[in-house]
C-alpha cells in the first residue's frame, strides 16, 4: 500500500506543479500546463499498446491464453489514456490554432489508434470461444499495428506532398526550462505508475475470471464473474 | 522406430473453452488395420476424428501419422488421408464433377476426365456428376464425400458414421471402400452402435462428456 | 483406378479456388447482383440528390469511394461467411493449405470491388456527364484503391465473418484501417477527374500500391491464424 500513497502524493505534486509553479514556455503561453497531461499519457498509451502487441506475437506463437489475456488488458488501458491524450489535445489545439480538430497528421493518428482500439473490445466482445478470440484478436491487433502505423508515419514522410509536416516541432526539447522539465519527468513517472497500478487491478480480475481453466482438464460448473459459455463450432460437439 | 505406417495417439485430449469433451485417449493403429471409436451422442466421436485429420488441434497430447517411416507434416496429411464426415460441406452451387476436381487440383493432385468418371461411378454417382450438389439427396451428398475422400487414394480414410443416410446398396459399397481400404492402408471410423461395423481390429469406447 | 501423380503446386492450388470461388458467387444469383444492384441505387440517389450537377472533383471522388466502401462493408465477408455456413469451411481447410485459400479470396474480393466501382464510374458517366479528363488516371486510381481496400479488407472480413456477429462487425474493424487508403484513393481519383496531377497524382498511387503491398503481406502471415481451426 505503501507505494500507492507515494503515487498518490506525486501525481498531487504534479498536478499542483504544472499549474501553478512551471513558467509559461515559449511558443505555448498560458496552455503550457497542459504539456504535462498530454505527452506523458500518449507515451503511456503506446507503450502499453506496443505491450499488447508483444503479448498478442507470444500468444500466437505459444498459444498460452494468459498471453491473450495481458495483451487484452494493455489494450483497454491503453485505450483510457489515448483518450486523455486526444482531449487534452484538443483542448491545446484550441488554444494554440483556435480549433478543436483540424486533421494534424498527429491528431489523425492518435484518432486512428483509437478507434482501433476502440474496435478491438469489440471484437473481442463477438468471439465466445477463447481460443478463437485470442487468435482472432491478435491477428487484427498485429495486422492494425503493421499496417497504420506505416500508413501514418512512413508513407506520409515520404511524400511530403500528401500530408503536412506536424506543425509543433520538438514538444519536449530545449524550449522547456529547469522547473518543467522536473515536472515533465514527474508527471511522466507519474502516468507510469497510475498505469502500473490500474494493470495489475485488471490482471488481477481477468486472472480470477479464468482459473478454474487452468487447473488440468477439470471441469469446473462454478461459473466465475464475467464467464461466458463457449459454444461449440457447428457439428462439432457430438457425433 | 515406429513401424512404416499408423496412427499414434497419445494422452488426446480436446476441450473447448471449459468443456471437456475428451481426455487421455492412448491408442496406436497399425498398418492394414481398422480402428472403431462408438459412444453415444455427444461423447466426442466427431471431435476426435476433427482432431485426427488435423482439423483441430488437441489440447492435450499429441496425434502423430506416419506412412511409409515418415511422419506427415500438414501438407502431407492432406494428400495420405481421406475423410467422410459430416462437418463437411458440399458446395450446393457446384456439381459433383466440379467437387472432385477442385479437391484433387488444391491437394496436389493431377486430375483427368476418365480417373473422376472412374471414382464417381464406384459411388453410384455417375450418371449425376453434372448436377449441382443443391440437387442431390443426403444419400447422394453422402456419397459424393465417399468419392472425395478416396479419389487421391490416401493411406488412411477416416469415416464418421459411414453409414449415414445410405441405402442398403450405398451401405454395401461403403462396406466394399472400407474393405479394400484396410487392404490398402488404416480405416479410422466412428458411430453410436458398436454393432454397425463389427469386424473392426480395435474399439474405443467414449464415455459421454 | 489409376494412382494420381501428385505435386506440390500452390499457384495451381489457389487459382482452383479462386475459379471455384468463382462459379459459387455467380451461381447464387442474390449475391452479386444485389450488392451491385445497392450499389447502383446509392449512386442513382446521389446524383438525384445533386441535381445531376457534378459537385467539385474533390467531393465527387469522395462520394464514389464512399459508396464502394459502403458496400464492400456488406460483400468483403459474404465470401467467408457462405464457407461457414455451407460447413464447406471445413472442407476446404481439409483439403487446402490457407494460403491459396486467402490467395483465392484476395483475387475474388478485388474482383468484387473493381466491378462495384467500375460499376459507380459508369453511373457517375451517365448521370453526371463525368469529364474523361485523364482516363488513364482514373482506371489507375480505380484499380489503386480497390487493389487498396480488398488487401486490408479481406482478411478483417475473415476475421468478422468469425464472429456471432457474422459479418456485421466489418465496418467497426475495417473503417479505422482503411481511412489512410480511402484518403489516397480520393485524392487521385479527384486529380483523375480535373486532369491535372502529375507528381502527386504518382504519389498517391504509389502509396496505394504500399498500402496494398503491407496489407497483402501481413494477411498472408496472419491468414492461418483465423482460417485454421476453430
Amino acid at each position: 500500500m505503501g507505494w500507492l500513497a507515494l503515487l498518490a502524493v506525486g501525481m498531487s505534486a504534479v498536478i499542483v506543479a504544472a499549474f501553478l509553479f512551471v513558467p509559461p514556455v515559449r511558443g505555448l503561453g498560458p496552455t503550457t500546463a497542459i504539456l504535462f497531461f498530454h505527452v506523458p499519457p500518449a507515451w503511456v498509451a503506446v507503450s502499453a499498446w506496443l505491450l499488447s502487441l508483444f503479448h498478442s506475437m507470444f500468444y500466437l506463437r505459444r498459444g498460452d491464453l494468459r498471453s491473450d489475456r495481458k495483451a487484452a488488458v494493455h489494450a483497454e488501458l491503453g485505450l483510457v489514456f489515448c483518450a486523455i491524450t486526444v482531449i487534452t489535445g484538443a483542448i491545446w489545439a484550441r488554444g494554440t490554432w483556435g480549433v478543436f480538430w483540424n486533421w494534424d497528421p498527429r491528431q489523425t493518428s492518435a484518432l486512428m489508434l483509437l478507434l482501433i482500439y476502440l474496435a478491438y473490445p469489440g471484437l473481442r466482445g463477438a468471439i465466445a470461444d477463447p481460443i478463437r478470440r485470442a487468435r482472432s484478436s491478435a491477428a487484427y491487433a498485429i495486422f492494425a499495428f503493421a499496417t497504420v502505423p506505416f500508413l501514418m508515419f512512413v508513407v506520409p514522410r515520404a511524400f511530403p506532398s500528401l500530408h503536412p509536416s506536424p506543425i509543433i516541432g520538438g514538444e519536449t526539447g530545449g524550449g522547456l526550462g529547469p522547473a518543467a522539465r522536473v515536472v515533465f519527468a514527474a508527471s511522466l513517472v507519474a502516468f507510469t505508475g497510475l498505469y502500473a497500478w490500474m494493470y495489475g487491478i485488471r490482471l488481477r480480475l481477468e486472472m480470477l475470471a479464468d482459473r478454474p481453466a487452468d487447473r488440468d482438464g477439470a471441469l469446473s460448473d462454478g461459473l466465475a464473474i464475467g464467464e461466458r459459455r463457449p459454444p461449440c463450432p457447428p457439428g462439432h460437439r457430438a457425433a | 522406430m515406429a513401424a512404416p505406417t499408423q496412427v499414434v495417439l497419445e494422452g488426446v485430449g480436446r476441450s473447448y473453452g471449459r468443456r471437456l469433451v475428451f481426455r487421455g485417449i492412448t491408442v496406436s493403429i497399425p498398418d492394414r488395420s481398422s480402428f472403431l471409436a462408438w459412444g453415444p451422442n455427444g461423447s466426442g466421436k466427431t471431435t476426435l476424428l476433427a482432431v485426427i485429420s488435423g482439423l483441430v488441434a488437441c489440447t492435450q497430447g499429441r496425434v502423430t501419422l506416419y506412412v511409409d517411416g515418415h511422419i506427415l507434416d500438414a501438407a502431407g496429411r492432406r494428400r495420405q488421408l481421406g475423410l467422410v464426415s459430416p462437418i463437411l460441406g458440399l458446395y450446393p452451387q457446384l456439381t459433383a464433377e466440379e467437387h472432385l476436381e477442385l479437391a484433387l487440383k488444391v491437394r496436389g493432385f493431377s486430375s483427368d476426365r476418365a480417373a473422376l468418371r472412374a471414382v464417381l461411378g464406384r459411388v453410384g454417382l455417375g450418371r449425376r456428376q453434372r448436377d449441382p450438389v443443391a440437387e442431390y439427396s443426403t444419400g447422394m451428398a453422402q456419397r459424393l464425400k465417399y468419392a472425395l475422400a478416396i479419389a487421391h487414394e490416401p493411406r488412411i480414410l477416416v469415416l464418421d458414421e459411414p453409414f449415414s443416410n445410405l441405402d442398403p446398396e450405398g451401405v454395401g459399397m461403403a462396406r466394399a471402400i472400407m474393405d479394400e481400404q484396410v487392404r490398402r492402408g488404416i480405416v479410422i471410423a466412428a458411430a453410436c452402435d458398436r454393432g454397425e461395423w463389427a469386424d473392426a481390429h480395435t474399439v474405443l469406447s467414449l464415455a459421454p462428456a | 483406378m489409376r494412382i494420381p501423380s501428385c505435386r506440390s503446386r500452390p499457384l495451381e492450388a489457389a487459382a482452383a479456388l479462386f475459379i471455384k470461388d468463382l462459379r459459387v458467387e455467380f451461381r447464387s444469383l442474390m449475391s452479386w447482383g444485389l450488392l451491385a444492384a445497392s450499389a447502383a441505387g446509392i449512386t442513382i440517389a446521389t446524383s438525384f440528390a445533386f441535381g445531376g450537377i457534378l459537385p467539385d472533383p474533390l467531393t465527387a471522388a469522395a462520394l464514389l469511394w464512399i459508396i464502394v466502401l459502403l458496400v464492400a462493408m456488406t460483400g468483403l465477408p459474404q465470401t467467408f461467411v457462405r464457407e461457414q455456413e455451407q460447413g464447406t469451411a471445413w472442407t476446404v481447410r481439409l483439403w487446402a493449405d490457407p494460403a491459396p485459400v486467402l490467395a483465392a479470396k484476395l483475387g475474388l474480393n478485388f474482383l468484387l470491388l473493381l466491378g462495384l466501382a467500375a460499376l459507380v464510374v459508369s453511373l457517375y458517366g451517365l448521370l453526371f456527364n463525368l469529364p474523361l479528363a485523364a482516363p488513364a488516371a482514373l482506371a489507375g486510381s480505380v484499380l489503386g484503391g480497390c487493389a487498396a481496400l480488398a488487401g486490408s479488407g479481406t482478411l478483417l472480413a475473415a476475421i468478422a465473418a468469425g464472429t456471432g456477429a457474422r459479418g456485421l462487425l466489418l465496418p467497426l474493424l475495417a473503417i479505422p484501417l482503411q481511412l489512410p487508403s480511402l484518403a489516397a484513393a480520393v485524392q487521385s481519383t479527384a486529380m483523375a477527374i480535373t486532369g491535372e496531377g502529375g507528381a502527386t497524382l504518382r504519389a498517391a498511387l504509389v502509396l496505394l500500391a504500399a498500402q496494398t503491398a503491407v496489407s497483402g503481406l501481413m494477411s498472408f502471415m496472419l491468414f492461418r491464424y483465423i482460417w485454421d481451426e476453430g
